[in-house]
């Protein structure tokens, strides 16, 4: 069943803008397209892209590159293109921290565990306020697609694990790229015409 | 396949405990530039080996492997300027962390940086941007004209200042702000 209106597709992070880069314009044309970057090479301009550099976005002055730290600033951009809630793919890469960040803040499991811990504790205890800092997203209406990682560590493989663990809980579909791509020509071809095609080219991982 | 995004994930990861390691050995900055330089190009080379060689992948895990290098690298240098009997220089600017440029004007005199993070979110995104470009990338006037594709910069960087100094001076402060705190 072919898709009526533009949805908007985000490249989170450099693995998906060197696909995105490398992917044909006429096929990007069917969706709108957003991409975000932790930060902007030198002096790079790439004002023919709609791009956000989160550290221009939200100056980080005293925050590190760690997914705790990434949670304000990427929940804070989400709700500014006010696209959390409506339909659309989330691409990215999951060895890299800022994706990280956005699965994560879509359901991240140590705050559900902590509220379950609170809720079912003795009326005693003082309800301890779990969020802090800490902002959760709305992402069940997006379908989520991972790359292949390209990272060679096998440590931050086992990371990109945890992420895929956690992104089938906080988002509507899951796809897994199963091999290294140069392009998503195919897949995202398949993908406006449904999503039952396109998951022939992907491994989904939602069970 | 093209193995940038790679090391900029890996060098944002770890280009800290990186610049600790090398702080450890070298007190002169170029030397210590050329030491992180080398590393970069360390790490560069073995991805480039690691994909042609998918057995290695498994071995290394990320951090152990890059401070050990990194290590490695700092022995050798030492031993080479010990032969030629180099001397070193003291200079504690080496590795200056990133904070907003220091000179007198500065707008971010007096204010902690939390609270700054505060005033800058209730700034537009453009005069966010100009901010963040000049103070907290360090980037020269030129550089941002490029960067943004806009002329005279250095008067939109002006306003942005005043109307952040106007937020951190009397207002418009969001309700769970806790006051700014003046540094001693």
């Amino acid at each position: 069943m072919a898709k009526k209106n533009k949805e908007t597709i985000l490249w989170i992070g450099d693995h998906a803008k060197h696909i995105f880069m490398n992917t044909d314009k006429s096929v990007l044309s069917f969706y709108e397209n957003k991409l975000i970057l932790f930060e902007r090479e030198d002096n790079q301009n790439d004002s023919d892209i709609d791009v956000t550099y989160l550290d221009e976005f939200y100056p980080m002055f005293n925050r590190t590159y760690s997914v705790k730290d990434l949670n304000k600033p990427v929940c804070d951009y989400l709700k500014q293109i006010n696209n959390n809630s409506n339909d659309g793919l989330i691409i990215g890469d999951g060895s890299e921290i800022l994706f990280q960040a956005i699965v994560d803040s879509s359901y991240n499991q140590d705050l559900t565990l902590k509220e379950k811990q609170v809720d079912f504790s003795f009326q005693n205890v003082e309800k301890i306020d779990v969020t802090n800092d800490f902002q959760l997203m709305n992402l069940m209406n997006k379908d989520v697609l991972f790359l292949k990682e390209a990272m060679p560590f096998s440590d931050i493989i086992q990371e990109a694990n945890k992420v895929k663990s956690i992104a089938r809980k906080g988002f509507k579909n899951k796809l897994e790229a199963n091999k290294t791509l140069n392009n998503l020509n195919e897949f995202l071809w398949d993908y406006h015409d449904g999503l039952e095609i396109a998951l022939q080219k992907t491994e989904d991982i939602s069970n | 396949m093209n193995n940038n995004f790679i090391i900029n994930e890996i060098l944002r990861r770890f280009s800290d405990p990186i610049r600790m390691v090398i702080r450890g050995y070298f007190n002169n900055k170029m030397d210590a530039d050329d030491v992180y330089q080398n590393v970069t190009m360390h790490i560069m080379n073995k991805i480039k080996l690691i994909e042609q060689d998918s057995d290695l992948e498994i071995k290394l895990k990320s951090k152990p492997y890059i401070i050990r290098a990194t290590k490695n690298f700092c022995i050798d240098i030492k031993r080479k300027q010990t032969r030629n009997q180099k001397k070193f220089y003291e200079d504690d600017s080496v590795f200056e962390t990133k904070t907003p440029i220091q000179n007198e004007n500065d707008i971010f005199k007096n204010f902690k940086t939390v609270n700054i993070e505060k005033a800058l979110i209730q700034l537009k995104e453009r005069d966010r941007q100009l901010i963040a470009l000049r103070y907290y990338k360090q980037k020269s006037i030129k550089d941002i004209d490029t960067i943004l594709g806009i002329t005279n910069s250095s008067v939109y960087i002006d306003r942005a200042e005043v109307k952040l100094k106007k937020i951190l001076a009397v207002g418009k402060l969001p309700d769970d702000f806790d006051g700014f705190i003046i540094e001693d």
